[in-house]
């Protein structure tokens, strides 16, 4: 399975780089895959075909990626544009509030303008003038100009509207939503209230990055020392929030006396709710693809090989999405976990850490061997993207990682225990905030060491 | 690296082809598919009433500010209204260029 992703990513990696034309492609693809069946008994042949052929299903992947349907609204819009657009749709992201202006995605589904009017597609990111009261899924017709975005807006946003009337935006009165990101929203809005409710704004804002995946309210300061230090994929939904949450409910139903298998089918279930509800990065979306199959393994009683479920999560991700593969979130995260899957026992190997007594000692070796093997992967991906390099990370992780993983299950028990008895959450106040501030602390003293991080 | 069995590669030859069908069937769709016109909205719809609309609803009108929303207010009271967008050609502020960019927003009940 690692293999096939392997030639699969090269195949998109070589799409991207080189101008290749659909067809063509897709006959060679074609050629190959009945070659391949014609050749099934030859070991040799269809051990040096089928990688070929996943290679080139990796371009055609990227390359289908890059054709936009006739009707999406990428082709009615330009980079600079003043004509006045009337579009249909409904808001298909969570709202946010940026000094009291609401935006949002808008998925649109009919567009008017110049007395024509078309059915369409594709995501616009609008900007309201106007504070309203929005929620995921509300229809909408909404009427201002539209403009062609620049790359840093990513892919999903074809365009920018501004609506500058609060006239201009008509709600029609329904909720086109799907039933279970409606769910996970309002989870996640609840969730959100109770955390900002309890907590100081700094606390408050690491623990919604921590918890939520939200990073909007961070003060900039606490990040980029974060980034200085290589500790800021604690503020990222991961492997470990996703292990919390299917504990969690596990716990929970068993402590409701449901079976073994009803109870990993539940836990799969809240497990996509958490996906949708932290935004589905790429971190969490491998995360939940690992820890599903490791679940359904034991609904089955087969143990989840962790190398095939890593490679299956990237295999997903990039079928519904191959530009993934150029995202950062995408590299560093496969990466991490690449680097634990098959860097860390080479490693451990080596150091012959499972050979230190006591255990003790044992648990830190290996502590500090998971953090230089990640370390020792993503460097280059740091250093490239961000322009620095970090000694101080293997030494800052071994200590912040053990906090925020401490930060972390208390945000969890605050929002679960706020939930049932509000006034008992209170309890976890003071030591949220206590690790918080100590986490900071921490983190701005390694980062004053000399030769903490080095720009490039 | 690869090490299938029979059976295995038969299931991935399988499931590779279905992938192939579908990427070609996707562009097909987007290739070929054509863009439908449909039924049109109600053309006022999100549009502002010159004769009804108060100070904040003009103001939410890109080009219309402060001045200018209270002159178009003192117009359609000394005019008793307005009989249609071009009226405001006769407002001190709003030439041929301005009017063009604001009329799209506008209409008279």
């Amino acid at each position: 399975m690692t293999w096939i992703v392997f030639y699969l990513g090269c195949g998109i990696a070589f799409a991207h780089f080189f101008r290749i034309r659909f067809l063509p492609v897709y006959f060679c693809a074609l050629i190959l895959l009945i070659t391949c069946v014609i050749f099934i008994k030859r070991d040799l042949v269809f051990k040096i075909l089928f990688p070929c052929f996943v290679f080139i299903l990796g371009a055609l992947l990227l390359l289908n990626s890059y054709i936009l349907p006739k009707s999406h609204i990428s082709h009615f819009i330009f980079y600079k544009n003043d004509t006045v657009f009337t579009v249909k749709g409904f808001i298909s992201s969570q709202p946010q509030l940026k000094e009291g202006k609401p935006s949002f995605l808008f998925r649109t589904e009919e567009l008017e303008f110049n007395s024509a009017h078309y059915k369409c597609s594709g995501d616009i990111l609008v900007y309201l003038k106007e504070a309203k009261s929005l929620a995921y899924g509300e229809a909408f017709i909404l009427r201002g100009a539209i403009h062609k975005p620049f790359k840093l807006y990513g892919d999903r946003v074809s365009g920018i509207m501004r609506v500058n009337s609060p006239i201009c935006a008509v709600s029609l009165g329904k909720n086109c939503g799907h039933p279970l990101l409606r769910l996970a929203y309002y989870l996640r809005n609840n969730a959100e209230a109770i955390i900002y409710r309890k907590l100081s704004r700094l606390a408050a804002g690491i623990l919604d990055a921590m918890v939520l995946g939200e990073k909007s309210n961070i003060p900039f300061i606490v990040y980029d020392s974060m980034s200085k230090a290589g500790t800021v994929h604690i503020l990222v939904v991961s492997g470990f929030n996703v292990g919390v949450v299917a504990s969690i409910a596990v716990l929970l139903l068993k402590v409701l006396g449901i079976s073994r298998r009803i109870r990993c089918f539940l836990a799969i279930l809240c497990l996509i709710i958490y996906c949708f509800a932290t935004g589905v990065s790429s971190p969490v979306v491998r995360a939940t693809i690992m820890a599903v199959f490791l679940l359904a393994g034991l609904i089955i009683k087969r143990e989840a090989d962790i190398r095939n479920s890593l490679a299956l999560a990237a295999l997903c991700i990039l079928f519904l999405n191959p530009r993934d593969l150029f995202s950062i979130s995408f590299q560093l995260s496969f990466s991490c976990v690449a680097a634990i899957v098959f860097l860390y026992p080479k490693l451990q190997a080596f150091f012959r850490s499972q050979s230190i007594r006591p255990k003790i000692l044992q648990s830190a070796a290996q502590g500090c061997l998971v953090s230089l093997s990640t370390w020792l992967v993503t460097l280059w991906l740091v250093a490239y993207y961000f322009r620095f390099f970090s000694p101080v990370t293997v030494l800052a992780n071994i200590f912040i990682v053990p906090l925020a993983t401490l930060i972390t299950l208390c945000g969890f028990s605050l929002v679960i225990v706020a939930l049932v008895f509000p006034s008992g959450a209170n309890f976890f106040v003071p030591s949220i905030e206590l690790f918080v501030a100590l986490l900071i602390n921490l983190n701005n003293f390694f980062i004053r060491l000399p030769f903490a991080y080095l720009y490039l | 690296m690869l090490n299938l069995t029979q059976e295995e590669r038969k299931v991935v030859l399988f499931l590779a082809g279905i992938a192939l069908l579908g990427v070609v069937v996707n562009f097909g769709l987007k290739q070929f598919g054509a863009g439908k016109t449909v039924a049109s909205f109600s053309e006022n719809l999100g549009k502002v009433d010159l004769n009804s609309a108060d100070k904040k609803a003009l103001l939410g009108i890109s080009g219309i500010g402060e001045k200018l929303a209270q002159r178009i207010i003192e117009y359609r009271d000394a005019h008793s209204g307005f009989n249609g967008v071009d009226d405001l050609r006769n407002i001190r502020g709003i030439n041929a260029s301005k009017l063009a960019k604001i009329e799209e927003y506008l209409i008279v009940k």
